[in-house]
């Protein structure tokens, strides 16, 4: 099944009708989830500074896992460019697990499937335009 | 009825895979692939280099062409693994050591041999059918396209040796984790985990094992400018793990452990090249750095002295063991530099002229008091790789190591490994043996009689890319020139590989 989570700004944005001059929504589809164990979850990210720094997320959501492919939508954004990095919290700690050279051992991903060389890609690798109206779209392949 | 069910019993199912290996073939071949076929019509010693003609191989005892007598006592399982998996739906590897890992096995009980092997299905190589083409990027070969994933296991090919240890046969590759196999049939299980903190770190393909049973093994992160010590009780469970920082950190394929001490030599082909597109480009040739030995104290690798070093590259060391309180002697085939690597490893692949560097046999001395190096060569002229020596003896003094040669003043068909030589380093005698013009010579590996260097046998495989057979020789290690006392020939043909063990039965 395929659900949709609605970030708590972009509800807010829907219940304030006004206090956003211009906002879009970005639909992230989470592809290649291994299985049904613990969440996903996504962060959202307004720029290079912010990207990756844990409490510097414009915007977090989980659901439930969900094996193969899940949708999330973030309604309401603020016209920009943002980017998403998506972990499956498999045992459902709240956390990406590494090991203890910092690499990922839960499955990860960022928005236009980019990829860093031995690390995570810059924010502009992974940066998507949200327009004023209407919706941006991309895709997060999880790797293992 | 399925098709392995089809194949068991008929004779086809002794001689050829039990999956066509044309399932790599379906497609066109790149033009990598089509270069190394018509350099092979030229040369056909580059056999040695061609992919895996088959998924799986077995062959019974009945299928092997045996000539003289394979001597009692010695019962057991010569394992070998190596990159045989070349070429992936066509498109070719551009290094040697990019393949994906063919582990295979020659079992020999009461004086009769039979032989079985195996592509190992890693992740990788699953994800990879499953795609119908390559993936993930290689040591040396860009991905076609970005990949899902830049953690190692994704791209784990176990493609270097083999170990049985904690009563596990693994393959092991020296990017990532060590790979379980199902000792019965030799495909992968799963990667092992020494703990949840080190799961997915680089583990060597040359751990060593100390004479009480402990095995030391190490990782290298270049990207993190991290190396990763491990210590494995005899029952497989990780007892210790240390981080040493050595940014730039280098490729590391060998260490040495003596009774007391870790040596780690740390050449400077180091990990210091942001802009290569491979894991081999990411490393830069920096002599006018030199090198270092770094020597940790066993009972507490916190403990660390430093030796500088001359600029050289190496893969393997014999041994080392304390030669007084505080020297370490060793020995191992020394290169002035590591072109053979980024040369003639690549010029196999696709059939252009070799180029590089060849090692020569050193013997050398660390004496830690004063923080001096020095060393000696001993064998002069021929190139000299794959050092084995008694594998209980660790640490400890050993007089023989078994090596190959590369012999040029020989009337060699190929520019391969020609001769298998026992080096007595307390005489300096050789005692070689020079095989067949058209036979490539692979890693010999040691099998003592006993708790010392008397006795014992030589186990070593060859390619003979004339005959298109694979054979395993047998020799006494105390007369390797007076030749092999039996020789086991395949009714097939395998692509050189690298490392292997030997596990008594």
């Amino acid at each position: 099944m395929i659900r949709s989570a609605i970030l708590a700004s972009g509800l807010l944005a829907t219940l304030l009708p006004g206090a956003v001059a211009e906002a879009g929504d970005l639909e992230v589809m989470v592809n290649g989830i291994r299985d049904d164990s613990g969440t996903v979850r996504v962060a959202l990210y307004g720029d290079a500074g912010a990207f990756m720094k844990t409490g510097a997320e414009t915007a977090a959501t989980f659901q439930k896992s969900s094996a193969g492919s899940m949708r999330f939508v973030f309604a309401g954004l603020a016209t920009g460019t943002y980017a998403l990095a998506v972990f499956h919290d498999a045992d459902s700690d709240g956390a990406l697990d590494t090991n203890m050279l910092g690499m990922p051992t839960e499955g990860y991903g960022f928005s236009n499937d980019a990829r860093g060389g031995f690390g995570p890609p810059r924010f502009a690798e992974a940066a998507i335009a949200v327009p004023a109206e209407g919706k941006a779209r991309t895709t997060v392949q999880l790797g293992y | 009825m399925d098709r392995r069910t089809f194949l068991t019993g008929t004779a086809l199912a002794g001689l050829a895979g039990l999956l066509p290996a044309g399932l790599a073939r379906a497609t066109g071949l790149d033009d990598r692939a089509r270069a190394f076929r018509a350099a092979l019509a030229e040369r056909p010693w580059l056999a040695g280099w061609q992919t895996a003609a088959h998924d799986s191989f077995r062959a019974d005892p009945s299928d092997i062409v045996v000539e003289g007598r394979i001597p009692a006592g010695l019962d057991g399982d010569l394992i070998r693994n190596g990159p045989a998996g070349h070429e992936v739906f066509g498109h070719r590897y551009r290094h040697w050591f990019d393949g994906d890992g063919l582990v295979h096995r020659f079992r020999i009980a009461d004086g009769r041999i039979r032989h079985d092997g195996r592509l190992l299905m890693t992740p990788k190589r699953r994800a990879e059918i499953a795609a119908g083409g390559p993936v993930f990027a290689a040591f040396d070969t860009p991905p076609p396209a970005t990949p899902p994933t830049d953690l190692p296991d994704a791209m784990n090919v176990a493609n270097i040796s083999v170990i049985h240890h904690g009563g596990r046969l693994q393959a092991l590759w020296e990017g990532g984790s060590a790979s379980v196999l199902d000792e019965a049939t030799l495909e992968f299980r799963e990667f092992a985990v020494m703990s949840d903190e080190t799961r997915g770190l680089p583990v060597t393909a040359h751990p060593r094992r100390d004479p009480d049973g402990t095995l030391w093994s190490f990782g290298y992160a270049g990207y993190a400018g991290k190396v990763l010590l491990y210590r494995l009780a005899p029952d497989g469970t990780l007892t210790g793990v240390h981080v040493i920082d050595a940014a730039p950190t280098p490729m590391i394929h060998d260490f040495m452990v003596t009774e007391r001490h870790i040596v780690f030599i740390l050449t400077p082909f180091v990990f210091d090249r942001p802009d290569g597109a491979t894991f081999l480009e990411r490393h830069a040739w920096r002599p006018e750095q030199g090198g270092t030995a770094l020597v940790l104290q066993k009972s507490d690798p916190s403990i660390r002295r430093f030796v500088e070093l001359p600029a050289f590259w190496v893969y393997h060391f014999s041994n080392a063991w304390a030669d007084g309180p505080d020297r370490i002697r060793f020995g191992f085939p020394r290169y002035p530099d590591p072109s053979a690597t980024t040369g003639s490893f690549r010029a196999v692949m696709d059939g252009s002229a070799l180029s590089g560097t060849f090692a020569t046999w050193h013997e050398a001395v660390l004496d830690l008091d004063r923080a001096r190096y020095s060393e000696t060569p001993v064998i002069e002229g021929p190139a000299a790789e794959f050092p084995r020596v008694h594998p209980d003896l660790t640490g400890r003094r050993t007089d023989r190591t078994v090596m190959l040669l590369a012999d040029a003043g020989a009337a060699a068909a190929h520019p391969f490994f020609t001769t298998t030589a026992m080096l007595d380093g307390s005489s300096g005698r050789v005692d070689a043996f020079r095989h067949g013009a058209t036979e490539l010579a692979e890693e010999a590996i040691y099998v003592p009689a006993g708790a010392d260097e008397r006795g014992g046998w030589i186990l070593n495989t060859v390619l003979d890319y004339a005959a298109g057979r694979t054979r395993l020789k047998v020799f006494e290690a105390d007369n390797v020139s007076g030749g092999p006392v039996a020789v086991a020939s395949l009714p097939y043909a395998l692509p050189l590989g690298l490392h292997g063990t030997f596990v008594k039965a």
